[in-house]
């Protein structure tokens, strides 16, 4: 379980995140949802242990994440921006991960690869960004991560490439109990795959919650009309 | 298999029951068969396992199926109970569209057979 | 510490490894094998060449790698990356540092071990010079791991502060300068509060203190300039052994390297790509470049007519803004973020400037407490060769800062670097005198200033004669009635001949040259009588003020420097020992070595003037020379 309270992070003058409170349930797949500028990104770069908070917790399973390298190797996170080491290749990168990762799972890693057709020794940085971003995936689930966290996924891939990035996420939901956090600002992708979500505004999570609940007050609304729904009424409040 | 349809006024829990009911009824889910496990219908539909799984829980219940412990879930025997409820509630609507249809001016012969050519189409029987 | 983050940063940058290497290589094995066996000889000179080419990589590896291995700082998506995995900031710093400092050592070692290997083998002749030129040799072996040491020393170094600039830099160019910059800093700060110096303050002679200081805090020009082959600068007394000095740069450096953990562990990842990730920073460097500026386009200016110090003020407006620009990565800085920059830059400057014009330190006018003077010296007031004189007692000291004094307050006397319409020419009698006064204070350290003095005033200082005339002065040439022939001895310098320009008269040299050859050959009281004849007709005190205040007749003499040579354990021992590191000084005090190159004596000199009026002296001189040159 994620758990995050009173989070504050400031740069300079200007309050990204005001007292931030927000829960992922174990196994379950949490959308964070807010309009560009947000702070999503900023709160996901919290919860992956990038930047560090001015106040507030962030806990896994009751653990800091902070520098904390034990929660760190049970964490994947594929940022919106990728980046893979000098003219490192698929293998020489999963050697690397092999190294830091306790539970690297070697077979995984060459299924995957075969799975998506990528080159295992071609250089990364020649891949198209949907390669790439399959590259990052790859590499991310071969961790056997116990939680995943995706900055906006599913730019720059083809709705093949999604539904099969989909079906590993959702395997591992499924089976092994992965707690996902995905943040996107197109919601047409997260209907259906979302069991919660939360919706950043103002610095702090609005609206937070199971969609099953928030359906059943809101007559089956689909997600974007639930936003919208949601924004709406905290400008009118 | 069946899809689902992100933009339907139906809860997609329901459209996996419904789909998986309209399997069994097709013939391609023959009782004895095992369903594909929670796992694999979540990714072949890209759906959140949750849904698979309240929807499985609601065909057992129905008694659509049975599920065995370590091995998953398996198409039951015999006829099934057909939701008398549910295509009660369904007729109903239909007698408010039908409504609707006679103020526009339609004749009940022209709705009879625009009624049968669906029929067909869909089903393929008369 | 981890070893997968380790192994990547070898696996990825040891072509920079290699690259230094290789001109590691061609600086020194490459030049030992390429000669013919036997033939080369590492000496003293080869070695100090192939000792600053060392040096040089020394100073640029490091640079380049802690920039390679900290290189992930300087992009947001690389940050993102390395920070996310498995890392605490701490792993991420020691990892990266320790592979970094491998990278950067291992090409130096390797190559030394290698010449260790040649020479040690036969390969290559070596010849011993001493570390500290007292002639005591050490082993090839000794003195070449000493050599490694020593770059070793500066790598670190020079490392550390580069891991420093990687902390606060957020982009890679930022940080290549900031790197440089860094390093040059304190040598660049000290050379410009020379500058000032010079133009300010009164009295400022340059190579003191500063020097020393400059050299100390790099060990790059500390090596440089007391490395054998090289200038034997001795900054330290007593001298340590240049693997102690490397051991301490190398534990400075390990401090430095903990201030660079600690700013790590402070750092905002978020500001990645930005100029400097802290403010502070931001604002320190900025201040850096507006002194820089403002001083250099100050001093180009300072003596233009009408401009004067506006300069300082072009410089330093011009060096404010592109700061800015640079800082900020944006020319849009005229906003109320500059204020900030502004007033700082305007305190310093102000402080800066008004410390030096004003003299807010009191330089000018510091003479020091009498008592607490271990000795003091002036130079310059004789018009021959070394015409200095020493003092070590309270009276004497205290007419000295009397007359010291007097010199800040004349408006007549100007500051030797000041005045540079004045070729300082101690040779030269008229009218003015470049006077060096230095006090040697307990502890080591030392006050030393120079100034140029019409003769006029020193005639008419009642101080001055005083300072001459002292009894201090007296007993030294009562003293020197009591030395026996056995420890006298008298040379014969040719000295310049203000009349003619040039040296003593061919004549003059010509007759006293013979006294080189026949002293030895004088009978006991024969020297004793010359040395009583030469001490009568120096005219004591007297003689030595009249010549100090002289000014105009032509001239010409020679002069005989006579010695006395002391035991080494005696109290002229510790003026030895701090006349060693300054030039000044060298003429009153020397080691003296025998063939062993160990010290044996301690001598101290006089210089007696013998001019055509010495009448008896150079009768007698040319008698005995005759005499014994048959």
């Amino acid at each position: 379980m994620i758990q995050v309270s009173s989070l504050v992070k400031k740069f300079g003058s200007f309050t990204a995140l005001n007292g931030l409170d927000l829960c992922v349930e174990t196994g379950s797949i949490y959308g964070l949802v807010g309009v560009n500028g947000s702070g999503k990104t900023t709160l996901i770069k919290q919860l992956t242990g990038v930047l560090r908070p001015d106040s507030g917790e962030i806990k896994f399973d009751g653990e800091e994440v902070y520098d904390n390298i034990s929660v760190k190797k049970r964490t994947a996170y594929i940022p919106d921006e990728l980046y893979f080491l000098g003219n490192y290749n698929l293998k020489s990168m999963g050697e690397f991960y092999r190294g830091l990762y306790e539970n690297w799972n070697a077979e995984r890693f060459n299924t995957m690869a075969a799975d998506f057709g990528l080159s295992k020794t071609d250089r990364i940085c020649r891949f198209s960004k949907g390669m790439q971003k399959q590259a990052a995936f790859i590499l991310a689930m071969s961790t056997m991560p116990d939680y995943l966290i995706l900055d906006e996924p599913i730019d720059g891939l083809d709705p093949i490439m999604r539904k099969k990035l989909w079906g590993y996420i959702l395997g591992d939901v499924a089976e092994k109990q992965l707690t996902v956090l995905v943040s996107s600002h197109n919601l047409r992708e997260l209907e259906g795959i979302c069991d919660s979500i939360g919706i950043l505004s103002n610095g702090r999570i609005r609206f937070q919650g199971k969609l099953d609940e928030l359906r059943q007050d809101l007559q089956d609304m689909s997600l974007e009309e639930l936003f919208i729904h949601a924004m709406e009424g905290k400008e009118d409040a | 298999m069946f899809q689902l349809d992100l933009k339907s006024r139906k809860s997609l829990y329901e459209q996996v029951v419904d789909g998986c009911k309209e399997m069994v009824i097709r013939g391609e889910l023959k009782p004895g068969d095992r369903l594909p496990s929670i796992r694999d219908m979540s990714a072949a539909l890209t759906v959140n396992p949750n849904t698979v799984q309240k929807a499985y829980s609601r065909l057992e219940s129905e008694g659509w199926i049975y599920t065995v412990s370590g091995r998953g879930a398996f198409v039951s025997e015999g006829s099934h109970e057909p939701d008398t409820v549910r295509q009660e509630a369904v007729y109903e609507k239909m007698e408010v569209l039908m409504e609707e249809l006679f103020y526009l001016g339609v004749k009940g012969e022209d709705i009879l057979s625009r009624l049968k050519r669906i029929i067909q189409e869909r089903r393929g029987e008369i | 510490m981890n070893k997968a983050l380790f192994k990547e940063n070898l696996k990825r940058f040891w072509p920079i490894s290699l690259a230094g290497f290789i001109f590691y290589f061609l600086n020194g094995p490459f030049t030992l094998l390429s000669a013919t066996r036997g033939e080369q000889v590492y000496d003293a000179v080869i070695s100090a060449a192939g000792y600053v080419g060392f040096l040089i990589l020394d100073c640029l590896l490091p640079v380049a790698v802690a920039a390679a291995v900290f290189s992930y700082l300087f992009k947001p998506n690389s940050t993102t990356l390395m920070h996310s995995l498995p890392f605490s900031r701490r792993l991420l710093f020691v990892s990266n540092g320790l592979s970094g400092l491998l990278l950067s050592v291992l090409p130096v070692l390797i190559n030394k071990i290698i010449m260790i290997a040649l020479v040690l083998g036969g390969r290559v002749r070596f010849t011993l010079t001493s570390w500290n030129g007292e002639g005591v040799e050490e082993s090839v072996l000794v003195t070449m791991l000493t050599a490694l040491l020593t770059h070793i020393a500066v790598i670190a170094f020079v490392y550390a502060m580069s891991c420093v600039s990687a902390v606060i830099s957020g982009s890679s160019v930022i940080n290549v300068l900031t790197s440089c910059g860094l390093n040059l800093l304190t040598t660049f700060v000290l050379m410009s509060s020379i500058v000032y110096s010079q133009y300010f303050l009164k009295g400022y002679c340059s190579g003191d203190e500063t020097m020393r200081l400059a050299a100390h805090l790099h060990p790059a020009p500390y090596f440089v300039m007391s490395s054998p082959g090289l200038g034997y600068y001795n900054f330290e007394w007593p001298m340590i052994h240049p693997a102690i000095s490397a051991l301490i740069y190398i534990a400075v450096a390990a401090l430095i390297a903990a201030a660079a953990y600690f700013i790590y562990t402070k750092r905002p990842n978020e500001r990645a790509g930005d100029s400097y990730v802290f403010d502070v920073v931001g604002l320190i460097i900025g201040t850096i470049m507006v002194y820089f500026g403002s001083s250099f386009v100050g001093f180009i200016f300072i003596n233009t007519e009408g401009f004067g110090i506006w300069g300082f003020v072009l410089g330093g407006a011009i060096a404010l803004l592109i700061g800015q620009m640079i800082i900020k990565k944006s020319v849009r800085i005229f906003n109320a973020e500059l204020i900030k920059p502004l007033l700082l830059s305007v305190l310093v400057m102000g402080l800066v400037f008004g410390a030096y014009s004003l003299d807010l330190f009191g330089y000018e006018k510091r003479t020091p407490n009498p008592e607490k003077v271990g000795f003091a010296r002036i130079d310059g007031i004789m018009y021959s060769c070394s015409g200095g004189l020493l003092f070590k007692e309270k009276e004497s000291i205290e007419a000295l800062t009397e007359f010291h004094r007097e010199l800040v307050a004349s408006e007549d006397v100007l500051g030797s670097d000041q005045d540079s319409s004045h070729v300082p020419d101690i040779y030269n009698r008229d009218a003015k005198r470049y006077i060096i006064i230095s006090y040697a204070l307990p502890g080591g350290g030392e006050i030393k200033r120079s100034y140029i003095v019409p003769v006029s005033l020193m005639r008419g200082s009642a101080s001055f004669k005083e300072l001459i005339m002292y009894a201090e002065n007296e007993k030294v040439y009562e003293q020197l009635l009591a030395y026996g022939p056995s420890q006298i001895g008298l040379e014969f310098w040719d000295c310049y001949d203000r009349y003619y320009g040039g040296y003593t008269t061919e004549e003059f040299y010509a007759s006293l040259g013979p006294l080189h050859d026949s002293y030895e050959k004088f009978s006991d009281e024969e020297k004793m009588e010359l040395w009583k004849t030469l001490i009568s007709e120096s005219g004591g005190p007297e003689k030595t003020f009249e010549l100090a205040c002289s000014n105009g007749e032509p001239y010409f003499s020679g002069v005989i420097a006579a010695y006395v040579d002391h035991e080494v354990a005696s109290p002229y021992n510790t003026y030895v020992d701090n006349s060693q590191a300054h030039d000044s000084y060298i003429h009153n005090f020397q080691r003296i070595y025998n063939e062993d190159g160990k010290v044996v004596a301690v001598r101290e000199e006089f210089i007696f003037e013998v001019t055509p009026e010495s009448e008896k002296s150079l009768e007698l001189i040319y008698r005995l020379i005759d005499k014994y040159s048959e």
